[in-house]
């Protein structure tokens, strides 16, 4: 998989940038000429690929050649060849710089890219970082929770027509892609009025960008590619990266203490002690089409591990702090109390026992 | 140890038989199903600490670790149920005796024996068939199962549970299975294996588990009012055999002296040993 991840990306940089626009011809095209071994074929075309040098235009974005002088550590030239990144070459993102150093990236005019510079993140190349929407535009993060973040939330909740004015945003049509509904500067523009823009301002760090969850997009590796484990604990991380974060969690007003509830749960304990079947977040919560905390949609996924599982049953796994568990609550109190005073006695009765038997073989001996 | 022996006339047996095969078996049961749920089912509640990975790893990794809990359950299950069985069978037989049951003696036993160790009183409480923090043992690990079981079927089948029971049946059975596991888990450890390991009377460890019989002496001296019975039954009999051509009435005079002296021990059966066996 990752050999022919590499062998693609290296039959990429032999095309000139027009063709590589289109990345799939060039896979497919020396794959289908040979016999009927398309493996054995593109790793024949990586062979060619390897000896071949380079010419012109073609290997612009060649890694190499950028790193001669970026050598931010962040990229790791193995990582992003065995990434799901590998077809990609650095300005097919980093489109606003010019191949020839000397020249000044381009000054884009896309919303995206000034929402992201108004918010500033991503400084280093906003152009870089609006830029994910280019090819994954079917991905519907905007019009999600995420996606729109809890201020665009509440001014929809005015009227500012949900689903069409966060879908456009999140379309194509302005040309910036998923990724850009997520920047609140341009989400809210489209119909929110200016207490709701201020307010957006306020939050406009709050919600995620595509490499918050998905990694740095250097490196960033297919799900397929992963163990599930291994892919469950990653992704848990970052999605408790912000939600175990209790300031960000109450500057976005979310009071549920989804990280102790998850620990404690079943599901974690299994998935920390190895279990390749256990959930993480996004196996209950999905992952694009965040469902977050609508029971009904969260319930259809039980089945998928439960056989037979039903909405009631589904309501057992819950966020909810301890405390507003009675039933929880109460259990435990009762044995925490039962506990400490059943051994606190038998604790004191051993020892004076013990106390006792040794005074007593003492004055025998 | 034999300090306290009473001089009597009648022979006494070496040992006495206090665990018959099937008590043995089912201790035996218990034992070894605890131990593997404990191993086992430790790492799920406490998966944060290395150690529980290197237990799970032992089982052999999760699924396994998995599979050893619920056929040490089994187990246990067995092992319960062999016991409901065998008491109900004594009682059809009209064997049950109802010596395991607590009585305001053991709390009067309590007392005396925690001021007896702390040296405030000079004479050990004159103990029954099953002392006091036997009889905790007992129970303890009565109530431990019943829960146990209970939530640990509800959580091996929660679909089927949650088709029945309501949730917040489920939430209890959640919390009570592993705080009832770590109550029972530190009792053994703390109370049960100090009873018959580390005390000093018995270190390393009481066979009477294995075997199922106490010398004389340790029956005198643990179970001083067993010991008076057993020794009133003895002395009843030989003087039955003895006095064969006595007139009735007169026996029936003698054991209702007897019967009075008893009552001094509190001891609550009326019929004795029936296990204790003449051994010379």
């Amino acid at each position: 998989m990752r050999a022919a991840a590499t062998c693609v990306a290296l039959a990429a940089l032999l095309l000139p940038p027009t063709a590589r626009a289109a990345p799939a011809p060039p896979a497919s095209a020396p794959a289908s000429q040979p016999a009927k071994a398309p493996a054995k074929a593109t790793a024949k075309a990586s062979a060619k690929g390897k000896t071949a040098k380079p010419k012109g235009d073609s290997e612009a974005s060649d890694p190499r050649w950028c790193r001669a002088c970026h050598t931010q550590r962040r990229f790791s030239k193995k990582r992003w060849a065995r990434g799901a990144h590998a077809e990609q070459t650095c300005r097919d993102c980093h489109s606003a710089h010019a191949f020839n150093p000397h020249e000044k990236p381009k000054a884009s005019e896309d919303d995206a890219v000034k929402a992201i510079k108004k918010a500033k993140l991503f400084t280093r190349d906003p152009v870089a970082a609006a830029s994910c929407g280019n090819c994954h535009d079917d991905v519907g993060v905007g019009e999600l929770v995420h996606g729109r973040g809890r201020t665009k939330r509440k001014a929809d909740k005015q009227g500012a027509g949900t689903g069409s004015g966060s879908g456009t945003v999140a379309g194509t049509g302005t040309g910036t892609g998923a990724g850009t509904g997520s920047g609140t500067g341009a989400g809210t523009g489209s119909g929110a009025g200016k207490a709701d823009k201020k307010k957006a301002d306020k939050h406009k760090r709050l919600t995620p960008w595509c490499s918050d969850c998905h990694g740095d997009a250097h490196s960033v590796r297919l799900a397929k590619s992963m163990k599930p484990r291994a892919r469950r604990l990653m992704m848990n991380e970052r999605c408790l990266a912000c939600h175990a974060d209790k300031k960000r969690m109450s500057r976005a007003g979310i009071k549920s203490p989804v990280a102790h509830s998850y620990h404690d749960s079943m599901h974690a304990r299994l998935l920390a002690l190895g279990s390749s079947r256990a959930p993480g977040c996004i196996d209950c919560h999905g992952s694009h089409k965040l469902v977050s905390r609508d029971p009904a949609t969260m319930a259809k996924r039980c089945p998928k591990c439960h056989k037979g599982a039903t909405k009631k049953f589904a309501t057992l796994v819950s966020h909810k702090p301890i405390s507003s568990r009675p039933a929880s609550y109460y259990t435990q109190k009762f044995f925490a109390w039962l506990t400490f005073l059943t051994i606190l006695f038998l604790a004191l009765h051993v020892l004076i026992d013990l106390s006792h038997a040794l005074r007593h073989t003492k004055r025998q001996g | 140890m034999g300090a306290r022996q009473t001089t009597t006339s009648v022979k006494l047996p070496a040992t006495v038989q206090r665990f018959d095969i099937h008590q043995r078996i089912q201790h035996g049961s218990l034992a070894i199903s605890v131990i593997l749920l404990v191993l086992s089912g430790w790492p799920l509640s406490t998966q944060g600490v290395g150690a529980s990975k290197v237990l799970v790893d032992l089982f052999g990794g999760l699924e396994s670790c998995g599979s050893i809990h619920r056929g040490a359950a089994l187990l246990l299950i067995f092992g319960s149920v062999y016991h409901l069985f065998y008491l109900i069978g004594l009682g059809t037989r009209r064997k049950l005796r109802l010596t395991m049951l607590p009585t305001p003696a053991d709390v009067r036993d309590l007392v005396q024996n925690i001021s007896y160790m702390l040296g405030m009183s000079k004479d050990r409480p004159r103990f029954p068939r099953y002392t006091y923090f036997e009889k905790f043992d007992y129970w303890a690990v009565f109530w431990g199962v019943v829960i146990m079981v209970g939530s640990g079927l509800v959580r091996w089948f929660p679909v089927k549970a949650t088709a029945v029971l309501p949730t917040w049946a489920y939430e209890i059975a959640h919390y009570a299975h592993a705080d009832e596991a770590l109550l029972a888990t530190l009792a053994i450890f703390i109370w049960h294996f100090y009873n018959v390991h580390l005390r000093p009377a018995v270190f390393p460890m009481s066979k009477v588990f294995l075997h199922g019989r106490l010398t004389i002496d340790e029956l005198a001296h643990e179970h001083r009012a067993e010991y008076d019975e057993l020794v009133a039954k003895l002395e009843r009999e030989q003087r039955a055999e003895t006095t064969r051509d006595e007139e009735q009435d007169e026996e029936k005079n003698d054991e209702k002296d007897e019967e009075k002296s008893d009552e001094q021990d509190d001891e609550q059966n009326e019929e004795p040993s029936d296990k204790s066996e003449k051994r010379e």
